[in-house]
C-alpha cells in the first residue's frame, strides 16, 4: 500500500522476480481493509505518509477485523520517530526509506516465516480444543454406556446365579461332589461380577448425584455399632482384631452411606493385615465436624499412589482385585459418599508399617451443605471474578460455575438449578433475572456500588451487596446466608395442615406463616383428599384421629394417585402408633411426632426439613 | 400349600423363581408373563401373596400393584417387589404398600424363606 505510483511498481517488481506470485496492490488506503477481510493476506506492506487516511488510521482499522490476534504488517517509512509509533499501533516490523532491496526481501522473508508458524501454531491449538472436547463426549458417552451395559448385565446375571444356586442347592437332583465343586466355582464368580456391576452402578448414581442420600442427625456410636456388626461378614479374619472407641456425639449424615463407608475403609484394612494383626478405629470430634480414623499396621500405601488410590479402579498392585477380592471402586465410592456429606476424605500412610484412611463428616446440619445439582454461578471475566471460583471450591461448595458474561449467565440460569447468583452490580443481568418469575426467588450476590442498581430490578429480588473487592470470609458468610434464604424463599409449595381442633390448627398455621411457609388447612380427612387432589401440597401434616375418614385413609387414599404417592408427611398425633401402624401411614418421607412429647421447635423443624425434600412424583421416579 | 403367583416378563427369571419356590420352598406356583395377565391370573387363582417385578414393559410393577389394589379380590393380597435397584427404592416401595422388597438377583436357596419372613410380618395389626 502506496500512494505512489512508483513504489507500487518497485516492489510488485522486486517481489514478483523473488518468487512471490499472488501480490495485490493498491494506491488507496481506504481500500485497505476490504481488501484485507476478502482476501486474507499473509503480509502488508504497508506506507505510512499517505494523503487522506494515514498508515496509522490503516492498522487501526484493520484491528477491527478478526486477525486471530495477529497484525501481519510491515511498515515502510522516511521518519526514524514513526518507527517506534508504527510498532506500538501493532506493526510487525518496518523498513526505512529509502529502501535497501536485499533488506526487503530479508525482512518479508522473516515476517512471512513468523505467519507462517502462527498459522500453524493456531491451527494446533484449534485441533487440541477440538481434541479435548472430543474427549470429554467420549467420557459422558463412556459413562453412559457403562451404566446401560451394568443394567443390562444384571438380568441375564441374574438367570445365571439363579440356576447355578438351584444346581448347588440339589433341588434339581442330587451332584457329584466334583460338580458341586465346579458349581461353586461358576456361583462364587457370578456372585463376584454382580458386586462389580453393583458398584459401577451405585458409583455412576452417586457421581451423576441420582441419589438422594437420607440425612438426619445420627448418633456416632450407632454408625460405628453397625460396621461393626457387619465385620464377620467379611470372611476370613485370620485372627484380626478391630477396637473401636465409645463416642457420645452426635452426627449429621445419611447412616446407611457412612456405615458403607466404614465398612469398606475396615474391610481394605482387614485385607491388608497381617494374620493376627490389630485394626484400631478412631473417632475425633472437633469443632463443627468429626473425624473417623481406620488404622492397620499393613504393608502401607505408597507415597505415588495416594493420590490415585480413591479413583476408580486403582488398587496399588493391580492383582490386589483378585487376590483380596473387592471391586476395585470401594475407595472410589467412599470419596463419592464423603464428598455429597460435604466433607473430606483421605490416607496417611507409611509403607511397609500400616495406613490410617479419614474421613471427616459435619456434626450437625449446615444449610451449606452441599447439594449435588444446585450450582453458584459467577458471572464476570476478570481476575477478581475468577478467584471467587477458588475461594468457593476451597470452602467445600463443588459446583461452581463461572461465565464470562450475562448472556452467558442467563443460559445457565434458565437451563439448570442455580442456589446463588454472583455478579457485578452494573451488569444488566439483575434486571432479566427480575423479568422471569422463575428465577426471582433465586438470591443475588451484586459486587459494586448499590448507586447503579436501579430500584425496580431490586424490588422482587433477594439482593446482597459486597465490596468490589471482598475477602474470602466476608463471601462465604454471604454464600451461606444466601443458600439459607434462597431454600425458604424458593417456592416449595404449600403445607396442607390436617386437623380437627380447630384452635391447634390455629396455631400451627401461624407459626408456619411466620417462617414464610404457604399453608392450606383441611378439618377432615374426606376435605384433606379433596384438597390434596385440588393442588398436591410440598408436605402433608396429618392428624390421625378425624372424623369422616381418619388418616390411615387419607394415606390409602393419597396412594392410589400416582400425583400424591411420593408426598412427605408428617404424622402429628396423640397416639402412640405401632409399627404397623405406622408402617400403614408411610406415603413419602414420612415422620411421626407425639403431640404430648414434641416442642413447637421440633414440630417447625420437622416442617422445614420435610418440605425441602423434593417431591418424586409416581412412576416417573422409578422408571430408570 | 401357600399359593404364589409370579409376575415377572423374563421367563428364564420366573423358572427359576418357580423351581426355587415350588422344590425347596413348597409352594403351589402360578406365573404371568405381563401385569396385565397377572391381574387376570391373580383374581381367577386367589394366591396367597405375589411376587410382583418392577421394571416390565407395558404395565411396569406400579402399574399392577395400582390395578392389583383397585380390583376387590386382590385388593389386601399381600404384594412382594422384585427390583434390580437397591437401597432408597426399597423404602418407598414399602411406603406404596408393598408387603416387602426383594432385590434381584436373589438367592434361590433361600427366596421361598424371605417370601415368608415377609408375609408372615403382619402389615395390618
Amino acid at each position: 500500500v502506496d500512494d505512489r505510483e512508483a513504489n507500487v511498481r518497485l516492489l510488485e517488481a522486486m517481489l514478483s522476480s523473488a518468487g512471490y506470485t499472488s501480490i495485490t496492490s493498491t494506491r488507496d488506503p481506504h481500500q485497505v481493509v476490504n481488501l484485507h477481510r476478502t482476501h486474507r493476506y499473509d503480509l502488508i506492506l504497508l506506507d505510512l505518509l499517505m494523503p487522506g487516511m494515514d498508515g496509522f488510521q490503516v492498522m487501526e482499522e484493520l484491528k477491527d477485523i478478526e486477525n486471530d490476534g495477529y497484525l501481519p504488517v510491515l511498515v515502510i517509512t522516511a521518519q526514524p520517530d514513526h518507527k517506534l509509533r508504527a510498532l506500538q499501533a501493532g506493526a510487525k516490523d518496518f523498513i526505512s526509506k529509502p529502501i535497501d532491496l536485499a533488506e526487503v526481501l530479508m525482512r518479508v522473508r522473516n515476517m512471512l516465516e513468523v505467519r507462517l508458524l502462527h498459522v500453524e501454531a493456531r491451527n494446533n491449538s484449534r485441533v487440541l480444543e477440538q481434541t479435548v472436547e472430543r474427549l470429554k463426549e467420549v467420557e459422558r458417552v463412556k459413562d453412559g454406556f457403562l451404566s446401560t451395559v451394568s443394567h443390562e448385565l444384571r438380568t441375564p446375571l441374574t438367570s445365571i446365579r439363579g440356576s447355578l444356586g438351584l444346581l448347588a442347592s440339589g433341588a434339581i437332583g442330587a451332584l457329584s461332589d466334583e460338580v458341586v465343586e465346579v458349581v461353586a466355582i461358576a456361583e462364587r464368580n457370578a456372585v463376584r461380577l454382580i458386586a462389580l456391576i453393583n458398584d459401577i452402578l451405585d458409583l455412576e448414581r452417586l457421581q451423576t448425584g441420582t441419589i438422594e442420600l437420607q440425612f438426619a442427625q445420627v448418633p456416632v456410636a450407632s454408625v460405628l455399632r453397625r460396621a461393626m456388626e457387619s465385620l464377620p461378614s467379611l470372611g476370613q479374619m485370620q485372627g484380626i482384631t478391630v477396637e473401636a472407641p465409645e463416642v457420645p456425639s452426635m452426627m449429621w449424615a445419611d447412616a446407611d452411606r457412612i456405615v458403607q463407608v466404614l465398612v469398606n475403609l475396615l474391610s481394605n484394612a482387614v485385607k491388608f493385615s497381617r494374620p493376627g494383626g490389630v485394626v484400631t478405629i478412631g473417632v475425633e470430634v472437633r469443632e463443627g465436624w468429626v473425624e473417623f480414623r481406620v488404622t492397620d499396621r499393613g504393608r502401607g500405601v505408597p507415597m505415588a499412589h495416594r493420590e490415585t488410590i480413591f479413583e476408580r479402579f486403582r488398587q496399588v498392585e493391580t492383582s490386589d482385585a483378585r487376590e483380596k477380592g473387592g471391586t476395585g471402586l470401594g475407595l472410589a465410592i467412599c470419596k463419592s459418599i464423603v464428598e455429597q456429606h460435604g466433607g473430606t476424605i483421605g490416607v496417611e500412610s507409611e509403607e511397609g508399617r500400616g495406613s490410617t484412611f479419614w474421613f471427616r463428616v459435619l456434626t450437625a446440619f449446615r444449610p451449606v451443605a452441599p447439594k449435588l445439582g444446585r450450582a453458584i454461578l459467577v458471572c464476570g471475566d476478570d481476575a477478581d471474578r475468577r478467584g471467587l471460583e477458588d475461594v468457593i471450591r476451597q470452602a467445600g461448595y463443588h459446583r461452581v460455575v463461572t461465565v464470562p458474561d450475562a448472556d452467558a449467565a442467563w443460559d445457565v440460569l434458565k437451563a439448570g438449578d442455580v442456589a446463588v447468583v454472583m455478579l457485578k452490580s452494573d451488569s444488566d443481568l439483575l434486571a432479566r433475572i427480575g423479568t422471569e418469575p422463575a428465577l426471582a426467588a433465586i438470591p443475588v450476590i451484586l459486587f459494586g456500588s448499590p448507586l447503579v442498581v436501579s430500584p425496580e430490578a431490586l424490588s422482587d429480588s433477594l439482593v446482597l451487596f459486597l465490596p468490589e473487592r471482598v475477602d474470602s470470609r466476608e463471601l462465604l458468610a454471604a454464600i451461606r446466608a444466601d443458600l439459607k434464604r434462597g431454600w425458604v424463599a424458593v417456592p416449595a409449595g404449600h403445607v396442607l395442615l390436617v386437623e380437627d381442633d380447630v384452635t391447634l390448627l390455629d396455631v400451627m398455621a401461624r407459626q408456619l406463616s411466620a417462617e414464610g411457609i404457604a399453608v392450606r388447612t383441611a378439618t377432615t380427612g374426606e376435605e384433606a383428599i379433596r384438597a390434596a387432589e385440588a393442588d398436591p401440597p410440598a408436605l402433608m401434616v396429618l392428624d390421625i384421629g378425624l372424623p369422616e375418614r381418619d388418616g390411615f385413609d387419607v394415606v390409602d387414599a393419597m396412594r392410589q394417585r400416582a400425583a400424591l404417592r411420593g408426598i412427605p408427611v408428617l404424622v402429628y398425633t396423640a397416639r402412640d402408633l405401632t409399627e404397623a401402624e405406622r408402617g400403614r401411614l408411610r406415603l413419602g418421607p414420612t415422620r411421626f411426632l407425639t403431640k404430648s412429647k414434641a416442642s413447637d421447635e421440633d414440630f417447625r423443624r420437622l416442617v422445614v426439613e420435610l418440605r425441602q425434600i423434593p417431591l418424586s412424583r409416581g412412576a416417573d421416579a422409578v422408571t430408570p | 400349600m401357600m399359593k404364589i403367583l409370579i409376575i415377572d416378563d423374563d421367563a428364564d427369571i420366573r423358572s427359576i423363581a418357580r423351581l426355587s419356590l415350588s422344590r425347596l420352598g413348597g409352594m403351589d406356583v402360578i406365573e404371568a408373563a405381563s401385569g396385565g395377565e397377572g391381574v387376570r391370573r391373580a383374581r381367577e387363582e386367589a394366591p396367597d401373596v405375589i411376587l410382583l417385578d418392577m421394571m416390565m414393559p407395558t404395565m411396569d410393577g406400579l402399574d399392577t400393584l395400582a390395578a392389583l389394589r383397585a380390583q376387590p379380590a386382590t385388593a389386601l393380597t399381600p404384594v412382594i417387589f422384585l427390583t434390580a435397584r437397591a437401597g432408597e427404592e426399597a423404602e418407598r416401595l414399602r411406603a406404596l404398600g408393598a408387603a416387602g422388597v426383594l432385590i434381584k438377583p436373589f438367592d434361590p436357596r433361600t427366596l421361598s424363606q424371605a417370601v415368608r419372613a415377609l408375609v408372615a410380618r403382619p402389615l395390618d395389626s
